[in-house]
């Protein structure tokens, strides 16, 4: 049985309650697939101690951190820490992980590769995100604006549970984030957006370190 | 103080108000932003507005320099 562990904190605050709604919906399809087993801490349960010991007793091969983050952390509900370089990052050894938190493509993903992560994916730098504001989830699924954001972000793991590779479901995230991009760009109404900008921020520094090759 | 100049602040104002201002824009920090809090952000030179001003920027120098061309080629 392949597993994932999901921690997801839809705290306190719009960005991530966006993440959470994707996150649902991404969990929704693999609970379809045979064979694979899906473990999720959500809102208050996406703390530290809850996280360590579903990590210790399910030994996923996936783990999915959805949050804020720093370089060296990614944080979980109320920000409290749930992995940092030096405290806890040799739960991720052996698995590979999925990061849609700031900045943690900086150092806690080299650090996580010396300590024998298999494959982690993130952002090296803060993740851009611009919606339409909805406030619930209903809503925040048919925002238009929000999906060209965080759709190419989420086709990763969709690609990784469909038995593509590391670096396979890499390509198909940034394609699909330069699919955006281009349809943006090429359109007059829409060419000197803003979000253009932050849609190639985000393609630019999403990142992965580790064995391209790895399956889950 | 951040190196901005007001040719840089104007040329993001301008394209920002050229969107929807039902856009909001969410930073790292949790943080949301609609389209006229962003304006005024940009406006006061606000450390989100002058974040917000070196993203638009950098892309601005991607398109001049063909980085743009170069990452979004399949």
């Amino acid at each position: 049985m392949a597993r994932i562990v999901v921690a997801s904190n839809a705290a306190h605050d719009l960005p991530t309650e966006y993440l959470d709604t994707w996150t649902e919906k991404i969990v929704a399809k693999a609970k379809q697939f045979p064979g694979v087993e899906v473990f999720e801490l959500k809102r208050e349960k996406a703390n530290k101690k809850e996280l360590e010991e579903l990590i210790k007793n399910k030994e996923p091969r996936l783990v999915i951190l959805h949050g804020h983050g720093s370089h060296d952390s990614v944080l979980g509900y109320e920000r409290e820490v749930l992995i940092k370089c030096d405290e806890n990052a040799e739960l991720l050894s052996g698995r590979i992980v999925h990061a849609l938190a700031c900045d943690s493509g900086k150092t806690l993903a080299p650090h996580c590769l010396k300590i024998g992560t298999l494959a982690y994916i993130g952002y090296k730098e803060e993740y851009k995100l611009a919606t339409l504001g909805k406030t619930n989830s209903k809503e925040q699924l048919s925002d238009i604006i929000a999906a060209m954001f965080l759709d190419p972000a989420f086709e990763i793991i969709m690609a990784l549970i469909e038995g593509a590779s590391v670096d396979v479901a890499f390509a198909r995230s940034q394609t699909l984030g330069k699919n955006n991009l281009s349809s943006l760009i090429t359109n007059p109404a829409s060419a000197s957006s803003p979000l253009c900008a932050a849609l190639y921020h985000n393609l630019t520094h999403q990142m992965f370190v580790g064995e391209g090759a790895t399956v889950f | 103080m951040e190196n901005i100049s007001q040719q840089e602040r104007d040329l993001v104002l301008a394209r920002l108000e050229i969107i929807s201002p039902e856009i909001h824009f969410s930073s790292g920090s949790g943080a949301t932003y609609s389209r006229n809090e962003m304006l005024d952000l940009v406006r006061a030179g606000d450390s989100a507005g002058n974040d917000f001003i070196k993203m638009q920027m950098e892309f601005m120098r991607a398109i001049k320099d063909g980085r743009l061309a170069g990452a979004i080629t399949i």
